[in-house]
């Protein structure tokens, strides 16, 4: 009792909390089972939006799921060498790279996918330069508005995020663990798989679901790079709410896919827990 | 260890580093360029996209915007998120943990479905005109879990003895916090401070849903890229980098980055 | 109750510090356990005891840094059982000094002055006395962080007399520092008590320290007080077998009182011992026991064979084996021995009959 008389301090940070995100959702949550009659949302209890989302949807769907999984996967691998390598293999320069990472953390969402959307566009740097060789006599036009272009930025975008967790975890891995791993007579892969990996699989299940929620739940970058082939469902909830006000088919297809994500994350936790007893 | 392995880990190291540095080297290479198209070659070294930039009045009002929304953001999220983290760094870990979870769920949200659910609850539930105030709201919730566990993890090894110090040499607890706590973490508070000042200058979908009018310097970029590849944009986004990539620079050298 | 005029005659004799049926709790441990204890002016008390004890919970509730589960705490005649450690006359050295990294040492030490709005002169005055106390002058304007471990101890000293408390409290005040420090300390902070004299009270798990420092000691068991007098009579008369063998080095030997006769396992009758019947325990300090030769007349004599010997100089150090299979040790000083003796000898070993203690085996 004492301890929460004490505590009123917190309460401006939970009132925030409370007001500006339990409620909000809550209510979005209710108006997910509200019905849509004409051009008005009225409030109701049907499934309506959950019904339409699954059968107009589901293909856009697990194509989001697809691509998530994938840059997750992507991400997380990277980041995993790269923070090996910042760890245990650039010695002093360690720092200066986790640095570099952290800087680029925070910089510019926008710019990002606008610096991807000039470099693999028709007349863009990637393609003036590959003319510029002559490896190529005209511009790739498969370089952008696909899976690929998609997944590429979204893997720029979230390897800081990803490597910092993992990061933070090999903090705690002592080199000699590895020097008594290569006295046992094990070799680099032995080491790296055997002795590094399951010392940091929770910055590893941090890292991918980080990476694979934020790539998920991402719309701008599938809008300006994705074309027909990389839509995501970010891109089709959110029209939902600015150009076709059915509140209930987006409110459907937002908790909707929380949960399908919710679900890969666990599935990914307890195969990266069981995987390697 | 030997040295084809070596090298093959540095350059797998630079590798990384090019790719996740190279695209925003170029934005600013190219916002200094004479050809109007991002590609080589990129002509001569000019300042005309910014002069161009400068003149223009949305420019101007989208920057005021983003230094408005993020300016009360900074001073309250992080006014809240210390007073917060410092109460939950004194709690016994049964009771803080969950709380500190809680507090960070924003953030592990997809910023879109936050967005529309503000939109909705602020248009519908609170009848609330849609204003930079609202936007100002959106960005503290998404901004205050990184100023708490910033200040949260100093605390780790915060000497609790020079409170009790303080408090034995007649210092009640507001002077206690003034004289003693703050000067101590006072860098650990000010890189927090940059932090949220980042997260709000660079925070877009938040702002581009409940903003109803107006423009702040993330979705003045949006409309450009949406509309035309205009070279102008090389020139906004470097300032935006320039923002919050210097934000962030100076508050981990400030706060000597634990992360 | 007694009225305030009562109150102010018997302010004399009465002590400054008063612990009444004190206790606290965390959860379910109970670390001080009802405690009553009166601190007069000018003590120096120590409370002694082994670590977990709840020594420095006690302390901590004296200062304020606690509140008590029960009970009531009285400084000067004043009741300040719910007073925070703001507003009770007391300061308090802390275990690890509790020095500001952001102030000077002089800072440090002015920081109590300035929220008290002592005047600028008076403050610099004190400030400068106790400086000169503690013997900091060279180092006054340095940051903390700059100090070794004893000059920081002197800092958070003179930080906590500058404020002139009624009882000046010290956690461990020692323990942090190496042996040779610790001494020149012990001297210190006797010069110190008898130069302002004042009234300190201090923790410590080190009995040798309490003895060293304090004219009262305080001895703590498992949240209670078990023994408290002057250092002399707790050393010479312990009241307990936890006390024995805390402060100093004792033999135990046990063994059975019937009819105020003690039987001894070891096969000894002492005669003319008043006390309940039941099981015994005989406590005698090594110092105290001698080797015996044929002739000599002691009180108490028994035999046993060494079964090992130390050459300490000043003394020499004999583990002897009783029949009972009890050990004791001997402590006897070189220049007491007659003869050479060695390992897997027979002797006779005895004592004084006052020097052993004869107590209830709880």
């Amino acid at each position: 009792m004492r301890e929460l008389i004490k505590s009123w301090k917190t309460v401006p940070s939970l009132a925030v909390l409370a007001g500006l995100f339990v409620a909000p959702l809550s209510l979005l949550f209710v108006v997910s089972f509200w019905s849509k009659k004409l051009f008005r949302v009225v409030p109701d209890f049907v499934f309506d939006g959950y019904q339409k989302a699954l059968v107009s949807y589901w293909d856009v769907g697990l194509n989001t799921l697809a691509i998530a999984i994938s840059t997750g996967i992507i991400t997380t691998t990277i980041a995993f060498f790269f923070a090996f390598f910042i760890r245990f293999k650039a010695g002093r320069y360690g720092d200066i790279l986790l640095f570099i990472s952290l800087v680029t953390l925070f910089g510019g969402y926008l710019v990002k996918i606008y610096a991807w959307k000039s470099i693999l566009g028709l007349e863009g740097i990637l393609n003036t330069a590959l003319i510029g060789l002559g490896i190529v006599s005209e511009p790739l036009g498969a370089l952008l508005y696909n899976r690929g272009s998609v997944a590429t930025a979204l893997t720029h975008f979230l390897l800081p995020i990803a490597v910092l967790p993992i990061v933070a975890s090999m903090r705690n891995i002592q080199d000699i663990t590895l020097e008594a791993g290569r006295d046992l007579g094990a070799g680099p892969v032995r080491i790296l798989l055997g002795v590094v990996l399951p010392q940091c699989r929770a910055g590893i299940i941090a890292a991918f679901a980080f990476s694979f929620l934020i790539a998920a739940g991402d719309y701008i970058t599938p809008l300006f790079l994705g074309g027909t082939d990389g839509a995501m469902i970010g891109m089709f909830i959110a029209s939902q709410f600015s150009i076709r006000f059915d509140w209930p088919l987006g409110s459907a297809m937002a908790f909707l896919t929380m949960f399908s994500c919710l679900t890969v994350v666990l599935i990914a936790r307890l195969a990266i827990v069981r995987g390697r007893k | 260890m030997n040295r084809s392995s070596e090298w093959g880990w540095w350059g797998f190291g630079t590798l990384v580093v090019v790719f996740m540095t190279t695209p925003l080297i170029l934005v600013v290479l190219f916002s200094f360029g004479e050809s109007a198209l991002t590609n080589f070659p990129m002509g001569g070294i000019t300042g005309k996209w910014y002069d161009e930039l400068f003149a223009n009045r949305e420019f101007w009002k989208a920057f005021r915007n983003s230094l408005t929304i993020a300016g009360v953001v900074v001073v309250v999220s992080t006014g809240i998120g210390t007073m917060a983290a410092l109460t939950l760094a004194r709690m016994r870990p049964t009771l803080s943990q969950p709380l500190l979870i809680a507090l960070c769920l924003p953030v592990m949200m997809p910023p879109l479905v936050i967005a529309i659910a503000l939109l909705v609850y602020y248009v519908r539930w609170v009848g609330v005109e849609l204003s930079l105030f609202t936007v100002i709201l959106g960005h503290l919730l998404v901004t205050q879990p990184f100023v708490i566990l910033i200040v949260y993890a100093r605390m780790a090894t915060f000497n609790y003895e020079l409170i009790d110090s303080a408090r034995d040499l007649g210092a009640n607890s507001w002077i206690t916090f003034l004289t003693v706590t703050l000067p101590i973490i006072r860098s650990t508070v000010i890189g927090a401070a940059l932090i949220a000042l980042a997260v709000s200058l660079d925070e877009f979908l938040i702002t581009f849903f409940t903003i109803s009018g107006g423009n702040t310097l993330p979705t003045f970029v949006f409309g450009k890229i949406r509309t035309e590849m205009d070279p102008t944009i090389n020139a906004i986004a470097t300032i935006l980098l320039v923002l919050t990539v210097s934000s962030t620079i100076i508050a981990m050298k400030v706060s000597r980055y634990r992360a | 109750m007694v009225n305030d005029r009562g109150n102010q005659l018997n302010q004399k004799d009465s002590p400054l510090v008063r612990l009444r049926d004190l206790s606290k709790s965390f959860g379910r441990v109970e670390a001080v356990k009802s405690i009553n204890l009166d601190i007069k002016s000018r003590d120096f008390l120590a409370i002694l005891g082994p670590s977990g004890c709840g020594k420095t919970t006690l302390l901590r509730l004296i200062g304020g840094f606690a509140e008590p589960s029960n009970g009531t705490i009285e400084i000067g005649g004043n009741d300040v059982t719910r007073l925070g450690p703001e507003r009770r006359p007391t300061n308090m050295v802390f275990q690890g000094y509790g020095l500001f990294p952001h102030m000077t040492v002089r800072e440090n030490i002015a920081y109590g002055l300035k929220i008290q709005k002592v005047s600028q002169s008076e403050r610099e005055q004190r400030v400068d006395d106790v400086i000169g106390l503690v013997r900091l002058e060279e180092l006054a304007d340095r940051g903390t962080g700059e100090l070794s471990g004893g000059q920081q101890q002197r800092a958070a000293l003179a930080r906590a007399i500058v404020m002139r408390p009624q009882v000046l409290l010290l956690d461990e005040p020692l323990a942090a520092l190496d042996l040779k420090l610790r001494q020149a300390m012990q001297e210190e902070l006797r010069r110190i008590h008898n130069e302002i004299g004042g009234t300190f009270v201090f923790v410590t798990h080190d009995q040798g320290e309490a003895l060293a420092l304090s004219n009262r000691i305080a001895v703590m068991d498992e949240g209670n007080i078990v023994q408290e007098g002057g250092p002399e009579d707790i050393y010479a008369s312990p009241e307990s077998r936890f006390v024995s063998t805390f402060i100093g080095e004792a033999n135990i030997l046990s063994g059975r009182r019937q009819n105020s006769v003690v039987t001894l396992a070891a096969g000894l009758d002492l005669p003319s011992s008043s006390g309940p019947d039941g099981a015994v325990i005989l406590v005698i300090r090594p110092e105290a026991v001698q080797i015996l030769s044929d002739n000599s007349q002691v009180d108490v004599r028994t035999e046993g064979t060494i079964v090992d010997k130390v050459y300490l100089g000043a003394y020499v150090r004999f583990q002897i084996q009783l029949s009972s299979d009890e050990f004791i040790t001997a402590n006897v000083p070189t220049l007491n021995l007659s003869k050479e003796y060695f390992s897997g000898d027979r002797i006779a070993v005895g004592w004084a009959g006052k020097d052993h203690r004869i107590l209830m085996d709880s």
